[in-house]
């Protein structure tokens, strides 16, 4: 009942090869005609096709609201695309389903109103989307989840991608960075090889990159630097390219190798201490020794020649040596305690400590004038209090020692809050050290005067106690005459 | 030669030390003087003729230095590139005679061109025959760069 239309130029030929499933039904959406290639599609023999109503093509869900919309269809009937909005789908014979994009054209002759159902499979493109879609979703949860920072720049370095890591290493949000010079993240000089190097892209069109796998500086929004590992990847894009970077914060990894190599060297100069440690241990008890076997031997030959005089004197000699030898030996042990031992810390009120060690040195000055001005606010410290005293004492009694021939003699004690730590002076205006000796003088046994009394040992010990409670010693002194202070530093309490 | 004395300045801060050395050598079948003083600086004013040094009569020239190197303030390994690095007194003998046996001690006598290097024997007999070698070696068996001075036979 067809065949007026489908002898009509040719309609027929034209439907029949076409490569979309075509249909043609009534009004009412009974199938009246169809292609070969509607056939395959559904899996219907044309004789089939031939008692089945559209809905029959369509999936169950479908079918309730086709029927509504046929029946408007049919008294206000238009040629359109199906189901504007909505993901259609054919039922196959076999019961599967195929997303379809179907068009209604409608057809009006004498014989009556017919529409011309178009049904084209887009299981393909469906499937291309998906996978497009996927594969986008992907990217953007690396993005999104990468710790590290990772920007897309076009060639001519505008950022184009800017990554949540991105965002909080750098402190700009995507979208202000968008379109902006990559050189907004780069100080100097970084920033001016940059632009140099676009100005000659864009100029020779030679084509480098810098800063590929080396360690270069970012520049956060607030203007701070921080160290980076960049990576550079190129990407072809038609005629043009993209540049992915990504970019590692290395201040963490930085800050552990300095911390390493901090160590490492504190290790090292701990060992060279201990190294000087025994060295001069060893000298220095083998001298006495060398005294007493010597003197020993003279004393057999003073013997042997009845020379009394001159063996009083070599007794005296080996005592001596003796004598010096047990106290080389507790001031060693004693320097070794103080590493050993240690008190629980407690708050130390250096004023006090200071007017006890003063008062200590002033009874054995016996009636030499003394002048000393201690600080007012002398603050707390944290620590041992016995081994702070001893500080004190060292550096108190140290002052009044080698006071020299000064007629006024000062002493000046007091104290400076530095960064987070407060540094203790003692000064005096007595003979004063040469800046060459400034850290001999820290050593063991290390004496500039031979004729002084003591074994050279009490600035080893006060150093010693000062760097177990955390601190560092020093001394200041302009030189022969001049004065000295020394400066010890202890944690800030507060 | 003509009677030669053998003289040695003896530099060493031990005074126990320095006696043991001056005994030693009073006893000596060498005739010799020992000019001792006890600080680095002493013994290039010494050696240089320089402040309370300067008469070569009561100071002279000695034949070698005895040269201990743990010395305060200016130490013997600075004594002796002082006497390296001073033409007048460049070449003259130096021995080192010290307790330390360290290695890195040799290592810089010898770098600043010590002659000889001597660690004092605890052991007293080997300390009096120690200094009975020197004294007999430099004396006798030794010559000098200086023509004034030349061996003594024995």
């Amino acid at each position: 009942m067809m065949e007026f239309l489908l002898k009509k130029k040719n309609f027929g030929v034209w439907l029949e090869s076409s490569l979309d499933g075509m249909a043609i039904t009534d009004i009412k959406g009974k199938i009246l005609f169809s292609n070969p290639a509607l056939e395959k599609l559904f899996g219907y023999a044309r004789e089939e096709l031939a008692e089945l109503t559209v809905e029959d093509l369509m999936p169950e869900r479908f079918r309730g609201r086709h029927r509504e919309e046929r029946a408007g269809y049919a008294e206000h009937p238009r040629s359109r695309p199906m189901g504007e909005g909505l993901d259609l789908f054919g039922l196959r014979k076999d019961g599967t389903e195929f997303p379809a994009d179907i068009s209604l054209i409608l057809l009006e002759a004498e014989q009556g109103r017919f529409v011309l159902a178009t049904v084209h499979d887009i299981s393909r493109r469906k499937l291309a989307e998906k996978a497009l879609a996927n594969q986008t979703v992907r990217l953007r949860a690396i993005l999104e989840t990468a710790v590290d920072a990772i920007i897309v720049i076009d060639e001519r370095g505008l950022i184009e991608t800017f990554n949540p890591a991105a965002e909080r290493m750098f402190g700009y949000t995507e979208a202000e960075v968008k379109g902006q010079s990559i050189t907004l993240l780069m100080p100097s000089p970084y920033r001016d090889e940059h632009n140099a190097y676009i100005a000659r892209y864009l100029r020779t069109g030679e084509r480098r990159v810098i800063g590929i796998g080396r360690e270069v500086l970012g520049l956060r929004r607030d203007g701070s630097t921080f160290p980076i590992e960049l990576t550079v990847a190129e990407t072809p894009l038609g005629n043009h390219r993209l540049f992915t970077g990504i970019i590692r914060d290395v201040t963490e990894r930085r800050k552990a190798q300095e911390q390493q190599a901090a160590l490492l060297e504190q290790l090292t100069e701990k060992n060279a201490e201990l190294e000087r440690f025994i060295y001069t241990a060893s000298h220095d008890l083998k001298s006495p020794l060398i005294t007493i076997q010597g003197f020993s031997g003279m004393l057999e030959q003073s013997a042997t020649r009845g020379d009394f005089e001159r063996m009083r004197g070599d007794i005296r000699r080996i005592r001596a040596a003796a004598s010096r030898m047990q106290t080389l030996l507790e001031d060693l042990l004693e320097l070794s305690r103080i590493g050993r031992v240690a008190n629980p810390p407690e708050k130390v009120s250096m004023r006090a400590l200071v007017h006890e060690a003063v008062e200590l040195v002033r009874d054995r000055l016996s009636g030499r004038k003394l002048r000393t001005e201690i600080s007012r606010g002398l603050p707390d410290a944290v620590g041992d209090p016995k081994r702070i005293f001893e500080v004190w004492l060292n550096l108190i009694e140290n002052a009044v020692k080698f006071m020299g021939d000064q007629d006024e003699p000062l002493i000046e004690i007091g104290a400076e809050a530095r960064e987070g730590e407060i540094v203790y002076f003692v000064r005096d205006n007595g003979i004063g050290i040469e800046p060459s000796y400034h850290t001999k003088i820290f050593g063991l046994f290390e004496r500039l005067d031979p004729n002084t009394e003591g074994t050279g040992i009490g600035l080893a010990i006060v150093k010693r106690i000062v760097e177990v409670h955390g601190g560092s010693l020093w001394v200041d002194s302009e030189g022969q005459g001049l004065g000295c202070t020394f400066y010890f530093s202890l944690r800030d309490p507060a | 030669m003509k009677g030669e004395v053998l003289n040695i300045l003896l530099v060493e801060d031990n005074p126990d030390h320095a006696e043991l050395v001056i005994r030693c050598f009073q006893e000596h079948r060498v005739a010799n003087r020992i000019y001792h003083v006890s600080q680095g600086a002493e013994a290039l004013d010494y050696l240089l003729r320089q402040g309370a040094y300067a008469d070569p009569q009561t100071s002279p020239r000695p034949h070698v230095v005895l040269l201990d190197l743990n010395l305060p303030r200016i130490n013997g390994i600075e004594v002796l590139g002082r006497i390296r690095a001073s033409p007048s007194i460049a070449t003259l003998p130096v021995v080192i005679l010290t307790t330390s046996r360290a290695e890195q001690d040799i290592a810089r006598a010898y770098g600043q061109h010590a002659n000889s290097y001597l660690v004092k024997p605890v052991d007293f007999e080997n300390f009096t025959r120690m200094m009975e070698d020197l004294g007999f070696y430099w004396l006798a068996w030794n010559h000098y760069p200086w023509s004034d001075r030349t061996v003594h036979e024995t």
